[in-house]
């Protein structure tokens, strides 16, 4: 029932109301405007809100919209509410992710290792520098997600870890 | 006039499109190796013929020596540019094709062997006259301590490294055996070779480059300087010829260190000699880059030349046709490298898709690029998208007109350093020329706030593109959509 | 306007007011509330009509608000659901009598209607004091799984997502669902819980090891799925309802919709402060049809009753309502009327403000218990779907004629104002007064004029309490109060809803009667 678009880091709920065309869109708790958008061509867009009219050139794939205007780039994301509100209450910190993308260089860990808070558990190569990937916590490393050599992207699972007694999977 | 018909570009990208270009011109055939996930790419579209090579990374391909030349001698190429990067500095690459018969553009063996050991390059130097940065190897034994004496901070790099590759700060000594190992480490892996050096770090020096051209009859001319300051990461970004506010006698030593180096190399082809300037106006050698530079456009439009075709016609054993006194520098230019890549989080790179382009043309602006809408924007190659260099009566007016390129610069679907680039133009101490390699660390270059209208126009805008774009299947049906978020 | 207000406080204390320490304790245990449930279930930026709000708040001494139970339609991937929800903040959402009576209710709809159910579980049990009230007659208990079994047969799919401990019949509200998540950790689904299992044969077992999630979907094949959190359960749910079908609607007259001239909030001023005072049901109808347009239908004829055609959202429908009493020519043409709608395929819609058919000498003789009659038999027998607004009265045998409950409507609501009875509150207090007064009298006791009238006031207190629209859907004689302004919403969505199930041709001529 509501919309969470996030913006330079800041997530803000806007909700549309009304067929296309007249539309009305409220933001947050301010009131709501009259708002629409016409296609020029291609991906060029002139947005009407309320009084004013901006041209803008807007791209999206899936829940990703990049908006070229006022002379600057943006990037939102359109959040699903569900997806937010699984990934709030999942994560317990049991998986090292990718802080960027890369590659693998070395694994230093199998499952079944016992690692403490800090450990090495991988070395990957991005942006022509290597990183060490350690252990977000202790643990029993359940499982080792890319191989040596291979690619991964920014937020890949990389290592999980399970709790000191847990057996490996 | 070259006797070369068929060149092979052991290259890909923005680069690869370049050459083409002037091979294009000097009605010369080009062939492009590409690796299959390229094929598609803008530098395959152009070639007069492409073969694919297959490796896995993909980037592993523009590294098959034996893949080239089987390349080569398939498509009857005569001569292979390596363009930068890859192969450009691997002497052993440039023995194989001469073996082979075929004509390596660039120096010869000797020089880039020379030049690409960076403690040999230092020495030459030394012998020359020229001073370089106190440094301390390994193999001189006592490393630590030699290390220790050149008193902190300091810079480690590989021996066999560069471009930005390898290259590790140490601040203080409790994190100098650490980032020894790992600066060995990642030397061994990108140059096949663990050893490495520690230099003093300079404070805040200015990094300075003069461009070279010799032809193999011991001619030698500078194409003046570039200054190549403005870096992150030790990767420069923002590039310009001539050097702003360089005193002329200082200068002149440049220039005049350079053509000597390069002379007494023996030296061939296009080459760039690096050097930094501290604050009390002197400078030290850094090394010497014996290859075409990143760079190197806006010092073809200072001079008019093309220093693609100038490489052709040395290694096809043109003598150069000009001398010293006929190069004129003439303008200002400055060159912005757009990279995928995130400034607000430390310039990490980013992927994506090129859902929207739209690149800048005009008098006194140049885009070098291998774009297309639709590619796909990987981690597989470096990050670099492309080169905007604008040139313009001065350093103001080249500056503007930058500014204005990048603004009207639209590439959506991957986040860009392109703001970025531009608050770094418009910057006052940028304007002011007060340039140098710690300028992104010591100026604030955050992004302005957005207005809260802007903000709202923004949202709206990315709300209403998600409902027009909304996958019919999953649709709100009407009366749905048309009552919208409602309780009753 | 005052009951609309009233209508909204009440709403929101059904919805939202509990006692801190229930909403504590599902936090402890890492439970949503139902609210938010639904509220991540649903798509973004769509409506959510929510049937019988306000059930059960005038019985239980108004502690189980709601039923315990929430139910309602919206929109999930872009398809039409019908979401029903236990309401794990009252009482641990046990059951009482009238939330088996919502819950039936809302499988009947979904039946009616062929509409997808979402079943969020997370309910005690049934509330064992009132377990008579519950457990054995035809409309109780067990018509939960007998309609869920029916919906199965009728190719409707129901999605489970068990949140709580499911025990002993609630164990087959998951089961007999086509998919079913279950959440580990919180949710359960066993015949007998680990109490009664102790007590039955002296097994000692955990619950998890008794019915937990994993215990199902990789032991028994109870559930199909077991998921972490509940917000991956609710995305799961979403992902399985992507793949159902797109609802077709039935082949209804459509044009492009258009918003009402007249702006809804000005049904408020329409709406008379006294239930005796007549108004036009023709200002209703601009307020809620599209363009505010209505083509009446014999305008000049049994002029105490009003029918034409409009449109809602596009589709068209038959409009009916009373500006009277019904005679027998209004009587007449209303059963004309919904013969043509009957035979054109136009679901129809009633208005009801009645008070009943006319009486007398000249009516009876005048035939108008059979032209009532007539209109029984076919508004009874229509295939189309109709939908039932009570806005103001509702009394005596005009609210059989109306499409009142026993009609079977497919949805019916009711505005704050609307009584319902089966004859007016005077009459019926005239009545039963003086029924009580003579039996006072036939044992002797004679009364001052003060006695008589308090005891005429108690009765017609208790009177209008029962007809009121509280009571009313207190007991689930409608499908919730609405607020006026949001009729044309409301008829919407259910008008959608109404339209999923194909109601094929009708082969009769229309009598011109």
């Amino acid at each position: 029932m509501r919309r969470c678009i996030e913006l330079l880091g800041h997530r803000y709920e806007v909700s549309l109301n009304g067929p296309s065309g007249k539309t009305m869109i409220k933001i947050e708790d301010r009131p709501p405007e009259s708002s629409s958008l016409t296609t020029e061509e291609g991906s060029s867009f002139i947005l009407a809100l309320g009084e004013d009219t901006l041209p803008m050139e807007i791209a999206r794939t899936g829940e990703e919209v990049f908006i070229h205007a006022f002379g600057r780039h943006f990037y939102l994301r359109i959040l699903d509410p569900v997806e937010q509100a699984a990934q709030a209450a999942g994560s317990k910190g049991d998986t090292a992710r990718a802080p960027m993308p890369g590659v693998v260089v070395e694994t230093a860990v199998r499952p079944g290792d016992i690692v403490t808070r800090g450990t090495p558990l991988m070395t990957i190569e991005s942006m022509k520098i290597l990183t060490v990937i350690k252990a977000p916590r202790e643990g029993i490393v359940i499982k080792v997600h890319v191989e040596n050599g291979k690619p991964f992207n920014k937020n890949a699972p990389l290592v999980t870890l399970g709790e000191g007694r847990e057996r490996p999977l | 006039m070259t006797d070369i018909r068929k060149v092979l570009i052991a290259n890909r990208g923005e680069i690869a499109c370049r050459i083409i270009r002037t091979l294009m011109r000097m009605g010369i055939r080009s062939v492009l190796i590409c690796h299959p996930c390229e094929a598609e790419g803008a530098a395959a579209g152009m070639a007069d013929e492409v073969v694919e090579i297959e490796g896995d990374p993909p980037v592993s391909a523009y590294l098959d020596v034996d893949g080239i030349i089987r390349a080569c001698k398939d498509t009857g190429a005569e001569a292979v540019h390596p363009g930068f990067g890859f192969l450009a500095e691997n002497a052993s690459f440039a023995e194989r094709l001469g073996g082979e018969g075929i004509r390596f553009i660039g120096p010869t063996p000797d020089a880039i062997r020379l030049m690409g050991n960076k403690l040999a390059a230092r020495d030459f130097c030394r012998s020359l006259g020229i001073p370089v940065v106190p440094c301390a190897r390994e193999e001189d034994g006592d490393f630590m301590e030699r290390l220790k004496a050149l008193v902190f901070p300091l810079l480690l790099k590989a021996v066999a490294g560069g471009g930005g590759k390898a290259m590790h700060e140490v601040m203080e000594e409790t994190r100098l055996k650490e980032t020894i190992n790992l600066a060995k480490e990642e030397a061994l892996r990108y140059f096949g070779e663990g050893s490495v050096y520690g230099e003093k770090l300079l404070r805040d020096p200015r990094h300075v480059e003069v461009q070279l051209l010799a032809d193999r009859y011991g001619s030698v001319v500078h194409l003046g300087e570039r200054d190549c300051s403005i870096q992150r990461r030790f990767q420069k970004i923002i590039e310009e010829s001539p050097a702003p506010g360089l005193d002329p006698e200082l200068r002149q030593e440049l220039l005049s260190s350079a053509v000597k180096i390069a002379k007494e190399a023996g030296y061939e082809s296009a080459g760039t000699v690096e050097f930094l300037l501290d604050g009390q106006g002197r400078f030290y050698f850094l090394e010497m880059n014996t290859r075409i530079q990143v760079e190197h456009p806006v010092t073809e439009m200072v001079t008019g030349l093309d220093l693609v075709e100038q490489q052709i016609r040395i290694a096809a054993g043109d003598p150069l046709p000009f001398t010293q006194k006929d190069i004129i520098i003439k303008g200002h230019a400055v060159e912005a490298r757009l990279y995928a890549e995130d400034p607000e989080s430390d310039f990490q790179p980013s992927t994506g898709r090129i859902l929207s382009l739209r690149l800048p043309e005009g008098i006194g602006i140049r885009v070098d690029h291998a774009l297309e809408k639709g590619m796909n924007v990987t981690h597989a190659f470096d990050p670099m998208l492309a080169k905007v260099i604008a040139c313009g009566e001065d350093r103001h007016k080249a500056l503007d007109l930058l500014g204005s390129a990048l603004e009207r610069t639209v590439i959506l679907g991957v986040t860009t350093n392109r703001e970025y680039l531009q608050r770094i133009i418009g910057h006052h101490a940028m304007r002011g020329g007060k340039v140098h390699t710690g300028f992104i660390t010591s100026n604030d270059l955050k992004a302005p706030q957005l207005e809260d209208r802007q903000r709202k126009m923004l949202l709206a805008a990315a709300a209403l593109v998600s409902r027009q774009f909304t996958d019919p299947e999953f649709a709100v049906p009407e009366p749905y959509a048309a009552i919208g978020d409602w309780i009753n | 306007m005052a009951l609309a207000e009233e209508l909204h406080t009440r709403e929101h204390a059904a919805r939202f007011e509990r006692p801190a320490r229930d909403i504590e304790r599902l936090r402890s245990q890492k439970k949503l509330l139902v609210r938010e449930r639904i509220e991540l279930l649903l798509d973004p930026e769509t409506p959510f009509l929510e049937l019988s709000t306000l059930a059960a708040c005038m019985a239980y001494d108004g502690i189980v608000p709601g039923a315990a139970f929430v139910s309602g339609i919206g929109i999930v991937m872009g398809r039409e659901v019908l979401v029903m929800a236990s309401d794990s903040s009252i009482k641990g959402g046990a059951w009482y009598p009238l939330t088996v009576k919502k819950m039936v209710r809302s499988l009947d709809i979904a039946i009616e209607n062929r509409i997808p159910v979402i079943h969020l579980v997370d309910a005690a049990g049934a509330f064992l004091p009132l377990q008579s009230d519950i457990f054995p007659d035809r409309y109780m208990g067990g018509r939960i799984f007998r309609n869920q079994c029916v919906l199965s047969s009728l190719g409707v799919r129901q999605v489970a997502l068990v949140l709580g401990h499911s025990t002993a019949g609630g164990a087959y509200v998951p089961t007999l669902c086509d998919y079913s998540i279950m959440v580990r950790g919180t949710g359960g689904v066993f015949l007998g819980g680990p109490p009664l299992v102790k007590a039955a044969t002296g097994e000692d077992v955990s619950a998890d090891e008794l019915g937990g999630a994993d215990v199902h979907s990789s032991v028994s094949g109870t559930a199909d799925y077991a998921v972490d959190t509940e917000q991956e359960g609710i995305a799961l749910a979403r992902e399985i309802v992507g793949t159902f079908p797109r609802q077709k609607k039935a082949d209804v007259e459509k044009r492009e919709s258009q918003e009402p001239f007249y702006d809804p909030e000005e049904l408020y001023g329409i709406i008379p402060d006294d239930i005796k005072k007549q108004f036009d049901m023709r200002e209703v109808f601009a307020k809620v049809f599209d363009g505010s347009l209505f083509h009446e239908f014999k305008p000049d004829y049994g002029t105490t009753a009003v029918c034409g055609f409009a449109y809602l959202y596009g589709w068209k429908v038959g409009a009916l309502g009373n500006n009277g009493v019904l005679f027998s020519d209004s009587a007449k043409k209303l059963t004309q009327f919904l013969q043509i709608c009957n035979r054109d395929r136009i679901p129809v819609i009633f208005f009801q403000n009645i008070t009943g058919f006319m009486v007398g000498k000249e009516y009876e003789q005048g035939g108008i218990t059979k032209d009532g009659a007539k209109m029984l038999m076919v508004q009874a027998n229509m295939d189309v779907p109709k939908l039932t607004i009570m806005t103001n009265g509702s009394f005596g045998a005009g609210n059989y004629a109306m499409c009142g409950r026993a009609y079977d409507a497919r949805f019916l609501f009711s505005w704050p104002n609307s009584q319902i009875s089966v004859m007016g509150m005077e009459q019926a207090g005239r009545t039963l007064a003086e029924i009580r007064l003579k039996a006072l009298a036939r044992k002797g006791k004679s009364l001052s004029e003060e006695e008589k009238k308090s005891i005429y006031e108690g009765i017609t207190r208790d009177y209008l309490e029962k007809s009121s629209a509280w009571y009313s859907t207190s007991e689930m004689w409608d499908d919730g109060v609405i607020d006026p302004r949001d009729t044309r919403k409301v008829l919407g969505i259910a008008l959608s809803v109404a339209l999923n199930r194909d109601f094929g041709q009708s082969y009769h001529g229309v009598l011109r009667i």
